[in-house]
Order: C-alpha cells, then sequence, then structure tokens
C-alpha cells in the first residue's frame, strides 16, 4: 500500500479534518443516540442557525471579554510581582506559598469561593486572572535571574543606565519565558473562565449556554458552544502570539 | 593622585580561593599600547576587570582618570537577539561611524546579520569594532586577535596602532609575533606588580 502525503499544508489539514468528521460521523451512526453523540450535519445546522442571531454572538463576546480582562490583569500583575519578587529575597518568600495555593486550588473550589465575595460575571474574571497569574509570575522569575551574568557586566563596563539595561538585556532576556507563559496561558485562561460560567451562570456567557444545555439535554447545542470554545481558543491563541512577536521585532529583537 | 596618571593600582590585594594579587602596584602615566602576558591563571583578565571596575580589591585601592573604559573581553559578549549594528548603536549611535569602523576591519555588508550567523573570526572583530566605537579613555583589549587570519590580523594590528595612538591600551596577548608587530613594551604580571620583560624572556614565559 501507498501512501501519499502532500506537501500542500492547507490540502493535508483538510484532509485530517475530513477523517476526524468521518470518525465522528461513524461513531454517531454506531451509538445511534442523539443525547449521546450528536451527528455531525445536525450540529452544523445548529450552528449556522445560532451565527445568524445577534445573542449568540453577544454571548461570545460578553465571554470573551470577561476572560481577555481577567487574562490581561494576569500579564500586567504577574510581571510586576515577578519583578519586585526578583529584587527582594522577602517578598519572595511571601508570595512563593500563595502562588503554590493558586496552582494547586482546582478551578470549582475558587469558582464556589469567589461567587461568594463578588457578582457572577466577576468571576470568570477572577478565575482567568487567578490560573493565569502563577505561570506569569514564575516563567518571568525565572527569564530575569537566568539572564545572562555576563551581558550584564558588559552593560556595566559601557555604561548602560538602568532603562538601557532592561531595554537591551533583561528585556530580549526574558521575552521566550514570557512568550512561552502567554502561549500556556490564553488556553488556561479560556478554558477555566468558561469552567467558572458554567458554574457561576453569568449573564450573557458561553458557560451558561453550556448549562442550560445540559439542563435541557441539547447534545447539538452543547456540541456547537464546545466547537465555539475551541474556535475561539485557537484563534485568540494565534492572534495572540502575532501581537507578542509584531512588538518583538518592532523593538528590533529577534528571537 | 597625580592628574597625569592614567591608570593606578595602590597596594591592591585580590583572590579568589587562592591570592592572586598581593600588595600589587602599578601607575601608568602615558598613553600607549602595552602588551601584557603571563602564564593561565596568573589573573590577566583579574587585572581587567578590577581596572574597569566589574571586580573590588579586597584591600588597596585602584584610581582611574577615564571617563569611558573600552572593554573587549576574553568571550565576545554580543547580544544575539540584535544585529551587528544594533550591537555597535547600542555603544554609539553614530550608524556612520559604526560602519566605517567595520569596513576598516574588514567587516562589509554584514551590519543587517545576526551574531549566530558570522564566523569566529568575524565575531572577534565586530567585538573588537564595538569596543572601538565606544571610544573610551582607557582600552582593555584581552586576546583580541583570536581567530583572526594572519593577513587580516596585520591590517588590524597598524589600524589599531593608528586608532589608539593617544590612548592607554593593554593589550593581553600569548603571541610574540602580535607583540612585536604592536611595538609596544611587554609587561609580565607578578603578584606584586607588572614587570617590563624583553621578547626573550616573554618566549621563555609561555614555556
Amino acid at each position: 500500500m501507498k501512501i501519499f502525503i502532500t506537501k500542500n499544508k492547507w490540502v493535508s489539514k483538510t484532509a485530517i479534518l475530513i477523517v476526524w468528521l468521518l470518525f465522528w460521523q461513524i461513531l454517531f451512526i454506531m451509538v445511534n443516540k442523539e443525547v449521546l453523540i450528536a451527528s455531525p450535519i445536525h450540529v452544523f445546522q445548529t450552528f449556522f442557525s445560532l451565527c445568524l442571531e445577534e445573542s449568540f454572538w453577544f454571548t461570545i463576546f460578553s465571554s470573551l471579554f470577561r476572560i481577555l480582562i481577567g487574562y490581561l490583569c494576569s500579564v500586567f500583575f504577574g510581571i510586576l510581582f515577578a519583578i519586585l519578587c526578583y529584587r527582594s529575597k522577602i517578598l519572595y518568600e511571601i508570595f512563593l506559598p500563595a502562588v503554590q495555593v493558586m496552582k494547586a486550588t482546582p478551578v470549582a473550589s475558587f469558582s464556589i469561593l469567589v461567587l461568594l465575595w463578588v457578582k457572577t460575571d466577576m468571576v470568570p474574571v477572577v478565575i482567568s486572572f487567578l490560573m493565569v497569574f502563577p505561570s506569569i509570575w514564575t516563567n518571568v522569575r525565572i527569564g530575569i535571574s537566568q539572564t545572562k551574568k555576563q551581558y550584564l557586566e558588559m552593560a556595566k563596563v559601557y555604561g548602560f543606565s538602568p532603562l538601557k539595561t532592561c531595554r537591551y538585556i533583561y528585556l530580549p532576556s526574558v521575552l521566550p519565558y514570557f512568550i512561552s507563559a502567554c502561549h500556556a496561558g490564553i488556553g488556561m485562561a479560556w478554558k477555566a473562565g468558561i469552567a467558572a460560567e458554567v458554574i457561576c451562570t453569568p449573564p450573557a456567557s458561553i458557560g451558561k449556554k453550556i448549562y442550560e444545555t445540559k439542563i435541557y439535554l441539547e447534545t447539538s447545542e452543547l456540541f456547537v458552544w464546545t466547537i465555539c470554545a475551541i474556535l475561539f481558543s485557537i484563534l485568540l491563541e494565534k492572534c495572540f502570539l502575532k501581537l507578542l512577536y509584531y512588538f518583538t521585532r518592532k523593538m528590533g529583537i529577534f528571537l | 593622585m597625580n592628574s597625569n596618571i592614567l591608570l593606578q593600582f595602590q597596594n591592591v590585594t585580590f583572590g579568589y580561593e587562592k591570592p592572586i594579587l598581593q600588595q600589587f602596584n602599578c601607575s601608568f602615566s602615558k598613553e600607549g599600547i602595552f602588551c601584557i602576558l603571563g602564564k593561565s591563571g596568573c589573573g590577566k583578565t583579574t587585572f581587567f576587570k578590577l581596572a574597569s571596575g566589574l571586580l573590588l580589591p579586597e584591600s588597596g585601592f585602584i584610581t582611574h582618570h577615564a571617563q569611558k573604559i573600552s572593554f573587549l573581553f576574553q568571550e565576545n559578549r554580543l547580544l544575539p537577539w540584535f544585529t551587528v549594528l544594533e550591537n555597535m548603536l547600542v555603544v554609539n549611535k553614530d550608524k556612520e561611524y559604526c560602519i566605517s569602523i567595520l569596513e576598516e576591519l574588514g567587516l562589509f555588508h554584514i551590519e543587517k546579520k545576526l551574531p549566530s550567523a558570522l564566523s569566529g573570526g568575524m565575531l572577534r572583530r565586530v567585538a573588537l569594532a564595538k569596543a572601538i566605537v565606544y571610544d573610551g579613555d582607557i582600552f582593555l583589549l584581552d586576546e583580541p586577535f583570536v581567530g583572526i587570519d594572519l593577513e587580516r590580523k596585520q591590517q588590524i594590528i597598524s589600524f589599531l596602532k593608528q586608532k589608539l595612538l593617544h590612548k592607554l591600551c593593554f593589550i593581553i596577548t600569548h603571541n610574540i609575533e602580535e607583540a612585536v608587530a604592536l611595538s609596544a613594551p611587554f609587561y609580565a604580571l607578578e603578584k606584586h606588580c607588572l614587570k617590563v620583560v624583553s621578547p626573550s624572556q616573554f618566549v621563555e614565559s609561555l614555556h
């Protein structure tokens, strides 16, 4: 048997997609219960009909907005506290247990706790923040501490100001660590944010829609919202990375 | 300190696990190129690091009248995330001047290349060009000709002799031909002082 692998990226990707859709269709035929496995055709029909509704897009962008706010706050505070903790050993020792707790606590426990403290539509914001903050904080702090002493010595001899040292040495050294944390974090924020929405059901949210599909046993809609969540996660990840690399190149840094 | 003195070590003691410099004294009051030699681990690079302020002496005083010091490290220490030109521009913003120095050192059309795309000899010349464009009052060049071919080396030595005419410049080398070509006094680094040596003593010290 000969296996042909095409060099065209799009052709091969489409072929892989078709294989998985076929697998889904076969699974649906075998199970033959719409409640357990929705039919791909039905799911796409539901998807296109929902796409035409204004409320569908409002729901998606509301979730996106909440999660992005939490994510951006975690990026900002993650960098800020990483710098402070690098400068102060005491602050690092104080901060470390809190970060370890954030890393280990399940989303469900956090969501219910946070629900007691803030309004429902703020819960995904806080949860996205709490899930991403530890990885940004850890990676940026490691990146700063991994900055080569050789370059710092060179900066000292050549009379670099602290600002110039940050711009030309610390920033490019930290960027690969920061980008990898941002990359992993965006997917994490999205998943944790939606999980928090399912638990707290804030108005106009993907999580609430998923929760409702469970109550009314609307499996095809559950599939649609899940597919939307996956697509937007990929889109967010790609956009954010492109933006980061664009600014990196704007600063004349080659990674 | 006498204002004519450019660099002075007074009773400097410094060591890592064992003492390297002990009650070390030296002073340089004139411009010129000086070759420094000595066996590996005798403290040549430490002497440079102390002179540039990267290391502080355990006791004694180091004083200099230089506003800027151009230090060519043993390793090239070029920033890998910037192009050759950007590496130069971080120490001197005059783009034309940076390119002209690169060309004087035989490096043409490499401004936009990354350090990772250059050979060892080219990297050494870029690092040397960076030290030159910084235009320090004192030059500390730690083995500047490593990896550079003979013909090019001669050109660079002539260029350095002309360029560093009014500077105080120390060059660490293990190569007698380089030292002779530089027509500079030879100094052997000893625990307590820098001692003037003849070319034959220089060769002997290498064995």
